[in-house]
């Protein structure tokens, strides 16, 4: 995994990854930046600026399956991504931090889908807290490993009957559907709701249960 | 329902437009003119111009109406500090962003709720990275008017049957297990249960 900019974001990402058993390096520019991340993270870093080819070559960006832009500006973030890609990234999951939606429009054009603005995400998790709602405490479950989260699509008419047989032999047993996903909407799986081609569909599975089968 | 948020960066300015949606009446305080009048153009809420950390400027806020106040600056200090000024002005919720470990057992120490920047970021990070689908979804849900509740049942133990069209059982929580809520799961003093449902309607009611 490589983590473009060791700033707040990027080292409390590398700290988590790196708990998670991941091989992580991190780039950045600022010399002292650089040593704080080895001294408290014991992490494998590279100094210099991210949107230069020899240092994502350094990072080992050809090779890597994730590749995190998370530096404070959203258009030199883009750049890091171009960058890798032309480098030779061929990470399944290039994800890029954002924080003025004037990029959203930029990075959909130049082919970026995973973009990531951490404002917005925060504020979701301070809105939830107001209401007395702690959306960490179902992130803890699931990374405790009490609940995984699933979804299954049926893509056309054909696999669609297997899916709702499959659905309605698991429900009962080992999963619980929560929402149904239609043309980017979010519906809630009402009984008189019929599914159709195309939609998505969320399932809360319990772990432990979700092993067994 | 009242909230006042101190600060009106990309976060306060993110929180607001959430809260506004919910039909919460936010006031934003923040001591430059130049930000409040760049918001007061995108948002529809109420500015008070000033140093949040000042009581005089909390009360021009009408800090003692408030059932929520938000310390959302980039400051761990500043937002420390106005959030014990809140905390004796009454606010029921008060919640600080606070990055520095020993500002947040100041702030538990005193009943103000934490949140960091940087770890709910990087959760959200993780989140998307191992497709945890439920966060990662969360910000859709918005959106869509719906909304992850917590419900902390007391009673006798019965079934859990929603009759609210608008609500939907996530899951229920005992004692640090999940259990799912299939058809025949009895309900147990103490059980936390999430529910989804639409914004519009506030109530569910569990049938016993």
């Amino acid at each position: 995994m490589v983590i473009a900019g060791g700033g707040g974001v990027g080292k409390a990402l590398a700290k988590r990854l790196i708990e998670r058993g991941e091989r992580v390096v991190v780039v950045d520019k600022d010399p002292s930046t650089c040593s704080m991340l080895r001294e408290e993270l014991g992490v494998e870093v590279v100094e210099g600026d991210a949107t230069n080819m020899n240092v994502l070559q350094r990072a080992g960006v050809e090779h890597c399956d994730a590749l995190f832009a998370l530096v404070g500006q959203g258009n030199i973030n883009v750049m890091i991504a171009l960058a890798a890609t032309v480098c030779g990234c061929k990470a399944g999951r290039v994800v890029v931090r954002v924080d003025n939606d004037r990029y959203l429009e930029v990075c959909s054009m130049l082919g970026l889908k995973e973009v990531v603005n951490p404002a917005k995400s925060v504020a979701v998790v301070v809105s939830e807290m107001v209401r007395g709602v702690k959306l960490t405490t179902l992130a803890e479950m699931y990374y405790k490993g009490y609940i995984d989260v699933e979804s299954v699509k049926a893509e056309d008419e054909q696999y669609l009957q297997a899916l709702v047989t499959k659905i309605a032999h698991m429900v009962g047993q080992e999963c619980h559907p929560i929402l149904v996903i239609r043309n980017s909407k979010i519906m809630l799986p009402e009984p008189n709701l019929k599914l159709k081609a195309g939609d998505e569909v969320v399932l809360i599975k319990r772990r432990s249960l979700m092993c067994a089968s | 329902m009242r909230v006042v948020i101190a600060g009106g960066g990309d976060l306060g300015e993110s929180v607001a437009r959430i809260l506004k949606i919910q039909g919460v009446h936010v006031t934003i305080v923040d001591r430059s003119r130049k930000t409040c009048e760049k918001l007061a153009k995108r948002l529809d809420v109420d500015f008070v111009e000033g140093d949040v950390s000042d009581p005089l400027t909390l009360e021009e806020a009408r800090i003692e109406e408030a059932s929520a106040f938000l310390a959302l600056t980039g400051d761990d200090s500043i937002n420390t500090i106005s959030s014990l000024i809140a905390k004796r002005y009454g606010v029921p919720r008060i919640i600080a962003r606070i990055e520095d470990s020993s500002y947040a057992r100041v702030c538990e120490a005193n009943g103000v709720e934490v949140v960091s920047f940087v770890e709910s970021a990087s959760m959200m990070l993780e989140a998307i990275l191992y497709h945890n689908k439920l966060i990662e979804l969360t910000s859709l849900i918005e959106e869509e008017g719906l909304d992850i509740e917590r419900i902390d049942y007391h009673g006798k133990t019965g079934e859990l049957k929603i009759k609210h069209n608008d609500a939907y059982p996530i899951m229920v929580v005992r004692g640090g297990e999940v259990f799912l809520p299939n058809p025949g799961l009895k309900l147990k003093d103490g059980d936390r249960i999430f529910i989804i449902k639409r914004r519009k309607k506030l109530f569910y009611i569990p049938e016993l």
